[in-house]
């Protein structure tokens, strides 16, 4: 699967050493090192979207450690699971947007460990 | 030896070369304080006419005859007929600094330059490097982040200089110099064996060189040796 | 440890391209493409793809079966510069077994191997010699310039040519009993299934094989997989046993659940019982046993949720180790009515997987994750797990030795308890070619390409 190429330029303009691999017919996009929303343990992380329907999800994003954080995003409900050859965890979070652009859907994604606090 | 001509001699050694610009001439000049006479005697310039030092400005300073001039205050000069040297009061602005590189003569707006500005100044090509023209053998080449000073020198040459690149042959990076290399250098740099043939990839195909050919060799080139052929049997 | 893999397929099409007859040449070569699988001590070679050598680009030369000439060569660099695979020199010996390189071979191909491995490092390159089902080879594994190292080449498919990962120069063609030599266990044994085929005992002797969950599946598993002679085995359960799980559990006791006894020991001691020194490895999760699990030859998973179905199925197609899934659940039809369902599926390399046969879908996958992956707690039966499971090591016994001659791709077979019926799955038969979703380019370490 191809990304459109506007949506890529839009992510690469945000995040650095972007790459995408498929396995099992969906394709995932690698972001190495994401920094992650305020009050994120750890700050920073790699982070796997998969942009398509997965799990019964319309989109997932996946990270390469449990991350403790005070956003809404609690259950981890993909704990340690193999794809392309690395563990990921993810929470339960459906994200809005996953019709529209990538970054919209990573964003959307992202408001699960953002801490409503003001 | 005498200590004073040793004191003398170690200094000179140092010490930068020193020239004036007089009427858009280069004139070399050993050591930055020196007499209008010297100026006028290297410049040749006739007795009915004065050297003036460049300010720009209509006060520019004439030097009166034999008077001691220190040329890191000043090293451009013009030469007038005597009687249009009308009486000038006291010039207030800073008269103008020259920068010699090989015969050419540019000047400066400040003292402080750096080894970039002057490169740029004389618009110097990648493959020549920039010196100081010191009274000593032992030039250093000047990089263009180095501070440089007018009045340590305004003399500089340049010298070609070779730029070393690094290539990949056999899966091993090596160092060589940039432009035509032969191909026997580079199947020596590896220890290639003498009948393998050295490939060289160009695009998405690998190229095989003649032993007896060159490539011209920017950085980054890549390189494989093979056999000439390799046979099998059951 | 090292292995190098080949899809039978594609051997099939490599000996198909290299006993064709040449102009003049009394051989043909051509090259295999290969991409690899890493861990920390094990490297599988993956053999993706076989490309044939113009006729032109041989050279004359009678005192050998063939040469080749530079343009073959700097085609084959190419290939590694530009595709990022390891390049193998290969050309075919005939007959069968494990084959041995000539003079003519040792002398001319390690240069060329050498060449082939200095375009990148980073790959897989070498020589390699085929049989009409097996193959020896030579290879320079990524990182190592210096040393190749020589395996036979397992072949994937129905049946398997299992080869175990031995290094070391042979100059003598090898021979299953030479490989083997004397073995501790009994030469009676085995005696009541010589039929499995001559070399059938030392064959399941030399087989790695993993089981993911040794619940009520796994554990009839590992149980019949011993007793047939297969030693060598990886386990996976995080999990202790517990009183529900007496009436399933083969070999599992009161006394293990009054010691809070981990599956993974119970089978291992079922193992034991039967074999002296198996080798057999414990961990927790797969998931973190990555490394154990892809030295094996076969994979089965008994696993409760379809999500690690998912999992492993892709973790096997990518180490090209064929899958065998093992399953049953209990549906209740009415208020009284029930029915026991089960499948068995074979998901080969190259061949349907579960996505294919439609057995893993995005709506079984998304009721999962609703009710977010539980599975505990859902009805389970000894007889439903033993007949699938007992049909299982069939499979396995046929996949390893081949004694039945009837070649299959994939499996898939569906389980009824009420009528104990046991039939194939008729999606079977219409799904022919390839598998879209595992191509065989995806093998090996993942291809991570840049944005």
């Amino acid at each position: 699967m191809s990304f459109p190429g506007d949506e890529i330029d839009e992510l690469t303009s945000c995040f650095a050493g972007l790459s995408t691999a498929s396995e099992g017919g969906t394709a995932f996009i690698l972001i190495p090192a994401m920094n992650l929303p305020a009050g994120c343990d750890p700050k920073t992380a790699d982070a796997l979207l998969c942009p398509t329907p997965r799990d019964g999800y319309p989109s997932r994003l996946f990270f390469s450690a449990k991350i403790s954080h005070q956003g809404p995003g609690q259950n981890w409900n993909a704990a340690g699971v193999v794809i392309l050859s690395r563990q990921w965890w993810a929470v339960s979070w459906k994200a809005q947007d996953s019709n529209k652009r990538l970054s919209a859907i990573l964003a959307s994604h992202l408001e699960a460990f953002r801490s409503c606090k003001k | 030896m005498n200590p004073i001509l040793e004191t003398q001699t170690s200094k000179t050694a140092s010490a930068a070369k020193w020239a004036a610009s007089i009427d858009d001439n280069k004139i070399a000049i050993s050591d930055p304080t020196v007499s209008e006479a010297v100026l006028r005697a290297q410049a040749g310039v006739p007795d009915d006419f004065v050297v003036v030092r460049d300010h720009n400005s209509p006060d520019d300073f004439v030097l009166k005859r034999d008077e001691m001039v220190d040329l890191r205050d000043g090293n451009v000069f013009y030469t007038i007929c005597a009687t249009e040297a009308d009486k000038r009061k006291a010039c207030e602005k800073p008269a103008k600094l020259a920068v010699f590189v090989d015969d050419r003569i540019e000047e400066i707006g400040k003292s402080k330059q750096t080894g970039g500005s002057i490169r740029a100044l004389f618009e110097l090509p990648g493959d020549v490097a920039l010196f100081r023209d010191l009274h000593s053998p032992n030039d250093v080449p000047i990089e263009a982040n180095a501070a440089i000073d007018f009045r340590d020198g305004p003399v500089f040459y340049t010298r070609a200089v070779t730029l070393v690149v690094e290539i990949s042959i056999n899966g091993r990076k090596y160092k060589t110099q940039a432009g035509k290399n032969s191909v026997q250098h580079l199947k020596a740099l590896d220890g290639v064996p003498t009948n393998d043939i050295l490939s060289e990839l160009r695009g998405d195909k690998f190229v095989d060189l003649r032993d007896t050919g060159h490539v011209q060799v920017k950085g980054g080139e890549v390189f494989v040796s093979h056999p000439q052929s390799a046979g099998s049997s059951r | 440890m090292q292995k190098v893999k080949i899809q039978k397929p594609l051997l099939d099409e490599a000996l198909a391209d290299l006993h064709r007859p040449h102009p003049f040449a009394a051989e043909r070569v051509g090259f295999f493409s290969t991409k690899c699988s890493s861990a920390e001590n094990t490297t599988l070679v993956h053999i993706v793809a076989y490309h044939s050598v113009p006729d032109e680009q041989y050279l004359r030369d009678p005192s050998v079966g063939v040469r080749i000439g530079p343009a073959a060569i700097t085609d084959a660099m190419a290939r590694t510069a530009v595709h990022k695979v390891g390049q193998v020199h290969v050309h075919s010996h005939g007959g069968v077994g494990v084959p041995s390189p000539s003079g003519v071979d040792s002398a001319e191909l390690p240069p060329l191997s050498r060449s082939l491995h200095n375009v990148d490092h980073g790959q897989a390159s070498g020589w390699a010699v085929l049989s009409g089902n097996t193959g020896w080879s030579s290879i320079a594994l990524p990182g190592n310039s210096e040393v190749e190292t020589e395996s036979a080449i397992s072949v994937v498919g129905y049946p398997m040519t299992i080869v175990p990962p031995i290094a070391g120069r042979r100059r003598r063609r090898w021979s299953w009993r030479r490989l083997f030599g004397k073995w501790n266990t009994s030469v009676h044994r085995f005696d009541r299934q010589s039929f499995l085929g001559p070399d059938s005992d030392m064959i399941f002797a030399s087989l790695r094989v993993g089981i993911v969950g040794l619940g009520g599946g796994g554990s009839h598993m590992a149980q019949q997989l011993a007793h047939l002679g297969i030693k060598n085995f990886v386990l996976c359960d995080y999990d202790i046993i517990s009183e529900t799980n007496l009436n399933r559990t083969v070999s599992a006791t009161q006394a293990d659940v009054r010691r809070k006894k981990l599956k993974t020991a119970i089978v291992e001691r079922t193992i034991r019982a039967l074999h002296d020194n198996p080798d057999v490895v414990t961990i927790e999760r797969w998931e973190t046993g990555e490394e154990q699990l892809m030295r094996c030859d076969i994979v089965v998973g008994c696993v409760d949720t379809f999500g690690g179905r998912r999992d492993l199925e892709a973790f096997c197609r990518r180490h090209l180790i064929p899958y065998v899934d093992v399953g049953m659940d209990v549906q209740q039809l009415g208020e009284q009515d029930y029915e026991i369902i089960g499948q068995l599926i074979l998901s080969m390399p190259g061949k349907a997987c579960m996505h294919c046969m439609n057995f893993l879908t995005d709506e079984v996958l998304a009721e999962e994750a609703r009710r977010y992956g539980a599975a505990g707690g859902r009805p389970q039966v000894v007889w439903s797990n033993g007949v699938l499971c007992s049909a299982a090591v069939g499979i396995i016994a046929d996949l390893a030795t081949g004694w039945s001659r009837i070649g299959r791709d994939s499996i898939c077979l569906n389980f009824r308890g009420s009528n104990l019926s046991l039939s194939d799955d008729p999606r079977l038969r219409y799904l022919l070619g390839p598998c879209p979703h595992y191509p065989l380019s995806e093998a090996g370490d993942p291809n991570w390409a840049p944005l």
